[in-house]
């Protein structure tokens, strides 16, 4: 029954038998949305989960959340998509990717939480959703097709059809719409199973990590398209109207109020975020995720790489500029590219990196220990771009290798060991590219990455780093000291509210209980509030917030004012951390039976054993940190992470989760107090089970 | 101008080489997000085409020691390490780079007497 922001119902597709059916979304409401949902639908339906990625067994979880299609800022426009990936090195965990637009709103306005896909179609299909009208179709028009056509031949084909437009309808809205449906499909990279393989909507929302794409093609699934003319039934409309206008007052820049740089925050202003050397020219347009308050994405009259932002917007950049002396049109037309092959342009712009030293190395080119015809001399020039994607997405030549990533590219040839321990293959966690945030340095990211599954991809609080960088550029002294970012930050970080060191970064604590509680807080507050509940990560948490006196950022209070607003429930902030937690063990318990150790548990080598100099990565790191007892920014550059430290840290991380410190796996009193004993029978039986 | 000593041939040779990808040095793009990237320089060429075409940062101390202990020109670390010493790191970039502008110059004056073999 559709209330409290759920629209009700799962919809669950067997590919295999070109069948659907619904399941109730009550029935795993314990779980929030997103993640939460996800996980637990996947723990309950696939029953085999040590298959590949690309086995038909794997089970496939697109989730929205009660905030999806609603209007709290920047949490209405994500979507959770999950299952085994194809990415990650030596096993391909149970994973997690995540994208913007409007996919999410679209699925709730058609009455759906979110689908489950299952099995392998015989032949390639697209699913054609229209409220609760669900058909597979024929998708061999489609298939070879990039993602930007896939979508625009989806719309003419809707376009074309009567499928609302002339209905009177029942439904409270009259069952009429006027959008375009939404569209997540694999590109050719996907279809042709390289592991690179994104899920794109619209222009440049992508699930990026992961390699779903992949998964996707080896399902012969093309494409998703869904258009909705319902609504979100929400618990308390006045108390969302006036919790966003609560936020606005009292955390947005006043008319007139000077910006102030940050980072990633809900304080920030807005603006696309565009990394380009050189930006396009031409009118430029700022688009925003449903419900957003940001608007990171932008679109030109030109029409080239639309919507791409952020990291994709520099993927090519440091070889076009190399190669120029400035950005050229090489890096739009290598952005444009990854966008409608559905190429990870992540995992790319590290694997240029590690292709361009092996050429200049002498060992990969014409007639090389490495034989391919990818002329390196082309580097940053919008011909080589071209065709190093079109290789990957479709397997030829060098990219038959490197369509299975990177690091397997990389075993294959033989060279890992010695590419890890040269430090010129920056893929530092689980064959995950370095996020451009090196574990070490900021020691959460790498921690934080390596104890989950993938690069994690949160900026909880990788913002403050920012924040520093941004006040240097432009010469302003930061609005807080360091000892006051921590004061404040930590005061939110319940259910470790008020311990400081959490945020103490200096060399002396990196192995510390305070960070294993920071590294353990995040996870948590990721899986629930920004996973599940899906907050973008873009602008929660938001800690410090320049906007006010008091530079108190909203978390804490922001998140369960909407959840509750929508929800109709009444959960602490803290309520929701632990929920992340009862995720996180979830998870944790199906990475045990996919083959997770503590023993293998551990970084690259190279992350042990060359220093992050100044040499390889810049001047300073700045992030807050204890000198002599006196909190101060520090620089982070000059050190690496000590074996024996980490596995120090490792004893305290699972020691907090209450896992068991020499397995890693999760215990059954653990489980037993989250009321997932069920999870703990199951491992139990595969001898997989900590011990307390 | 820094009033750079002239420079050999041989000097000018070993300035202006491109280094082996081992002895490499970064500088890093600082976008909005997506931290720092670390752009590969294996010449000085590089490092005025990178430097002037954007703005990067770099640790002139690094800069200063790559350009003494690879390129050979003690002279020129030295400059860089007295010429960025008291200025604010997001401004080091075009002072750096300007002096080793001046002795790119200096360089290819050298070479432009040398006769082709």
């Amino acid at each position: 029954m559709a209330t409290g922001g759920y629209a009700g119902k799962i919809l669950r597709l067997d590919l295999t038998a070109r069948t659907s059916s619904a399941i109730e979304t009550e029935k795993y409401a314990e779980w929030g949305g997103g993640h939460g949902i996800g996980s637990a639908l996947f723990w309950d339906l696939c029953k085999d989960k040590t298959v590949s990625g690309l086995d038909p067994a794997n089970v496939v979880t697109i989730m929205t959340s009660p905030l999806s299609g609603t209007m709290v800022p920047s949490a209405s426009g994500r979507v959770e998509v999950q299952g085994i990936g194809a990415t990650s090195y030596p096993i391909n965990w149970f994973t997690r990717s995540n994208f913007g637009g409007r996919f999410g709103g679209q699925l709730k306005y058609a009455g759906w939480d979110g689908i489950v896909l299952e099995g392998k179609a015989d032949k390639p299909v697209w699913i054609d959703i229209v409220n609760d009208k669900v058909v597979f179709r024929d998708a061999a028009g489609l298939w070879g097709k990039d993602t930007q056509e896939t979508q625009k031949l989806i719309w003419k084909q809707k376009d074309d059809e009567i499928h609302g437009w002339t209905e009177v309808g029942k439904s409270r809205d009259g069952g009429r719409t006027t959008q375009k449906p939404a569209i997540i499909t694999t590109g050719p990279a996907g279809e042709n199973l390289s592991t690179l393989g994104c899920l794109v909507h619209d222009a440049g929302n992508a699930a990026g990590q992961g390699g779903f794409g992949a998964v996707f093609g080896s399902k012969n699934l093309k494409a998703i398209s869904v258009v909705g003319t319902g609504s979100v039934e929400v618990a308390d409309p006045a108390g969302l109207f006036n919790a966003r206008l609560w936020a606005k007052d009292e955390y947005a820049a006043k008319p007139g109020q000077p910006a102030h740089p940050n980072g990633p925050s809900f304080g920030v202003d807005p603006a696309p975020v565009l990394m380009y050397g050189t930006p396009p020219k031409g009118a430029k347009g700022p688009q925003a995720c449903q419900g957003c308050i940001n608007g990171c994405r932008a679109r030109f009259d030109t029409g080239i790489a639309n919507e791409s932002s952020c990291q994709e917007t520099s993927m090519y950049k440091a070889f076009d500029v190399l190669a120029h002396g400035k950005g050229t049109e090489a890096s739009f037309i290598a952005t444009d590219l990854v966008q409608k092959m559905g190429v990870n342009s992540y995992e790319l712009m590290q694997g240029i990196g590690y292709l361009y030293a092996l050429g200049k190395m002498g060992v990969l080119g014409a007639g090389k220990e490495i034989d391919t015809d990818l002329d390196m001399s082309r580097v940053g020039e919008a011909d080589f771009a071209v065709d190093l994607i079109t290789k990957i997405a479709y397997r030829q030549g060098i990219g038959e290798d490197l369509a299975h990533g990177f690091v397997r590219a990389a075993e294959k040839w033989g060279r890992l060991e010695k590419d890890f321990a040269a430090g010129i293959l920056d893929f530092p966690y689980w064959g995950y590219a370095n996020h451009g945030y090196d574990p070490r340095a900021e020691i959460e990211w790498g921690y934080g990455s390596i104890m989950g599954e993938r690069d994690m991809n949160l900026h909880c609080f990788n913002t403050n780093f920012w924040s520093v960088i941004k006040h240097m550029m432009v010469g302003k002294a930061m609005p807080v000291s360091a000892e006051e970012y921590a004061k404040i930050a930590s005061s939110k970080m319940v259910p470790y509210a008020g311990d400081t060191a959490m945020l103490d970064f200096s060399t002396e604590n990196i192995y510390s209980e305070s960070i294993a509680k920071l590294v353990v807080w995040q996870g948590h507050y990721g899986r629930f509030w920004k996973q599940s509940a899906l907050y973008c990560d873009f602008r929660w948490p938001d800690f410090t917030n320049y906007n006010r006196d008091d530079n108190v950022g909203i978390t804490g209070d922001g998140e369960p004012k909407f959840w509750n607003a929508v929800t109709g429930q009444d959960i602490t902030f803290a309520k929701g951390i632990e929920l992340g937690r009862r995720i996180f063990n979830l998870d944790n318990a199906i990475w045990a039976l996919q083959g997770r150790h503590r023993d293998i548990v551990k970084f690259a080598s190279y992350i042990y054993d060359k220093k992050l100099e100044t040499s390889l990565v810049g001047p300073l790191y700045p992030m807050a940190g204890k000198v002599d007892g006196k909190w101060e920014y520090i620089n982070c550059v000059g050190r690496s992470i000590d074996r024996a430290g980490f596995e120090e840290f490792k004893t305290r991380f699972y020691a907090l989760e209450g896992w068991d410190s020499k397995s890693g796996w999760p215990t059954r009193e653990t489980l037993k107090g989250l009321d997932l004993e069920n999870v703990a029978d199951v491992l139990e039986e595969a001898k997989k089970l900590g011990v307390a | 101008m820094a009033g750079f000593e002239p420079m050999t041939p041989e000097a000018a040779e070993r300035f202006v080489a491109e280094q082996p990808y081992e002895d490499r040095f970064h500088v890093s793009l600082v976008g909005k997000h997506g931290g720092f990237q670390p752009v590969p320089i294996l010449s000085v060429a590089e490092f005025v085409r990178v430097t002037t075409g954007l703005d990067p940062v770099f640790s002139a101390d690094a800069l200063a020691a790559w350009v003494t202990g690879n390129l050979g020109d003690a002279e020129l670390g030295d400059a860089i390490r007295a010429g960025c010493a008291e200025l604010p790191l997001f401004q080091q970039a075009p002072v750096a780079c300007a002096l080793v502008i001046e002795r790119l110059q200096s360089a290819e004056a050298a070479l432009a007497g040398v006769p082709a073999s």
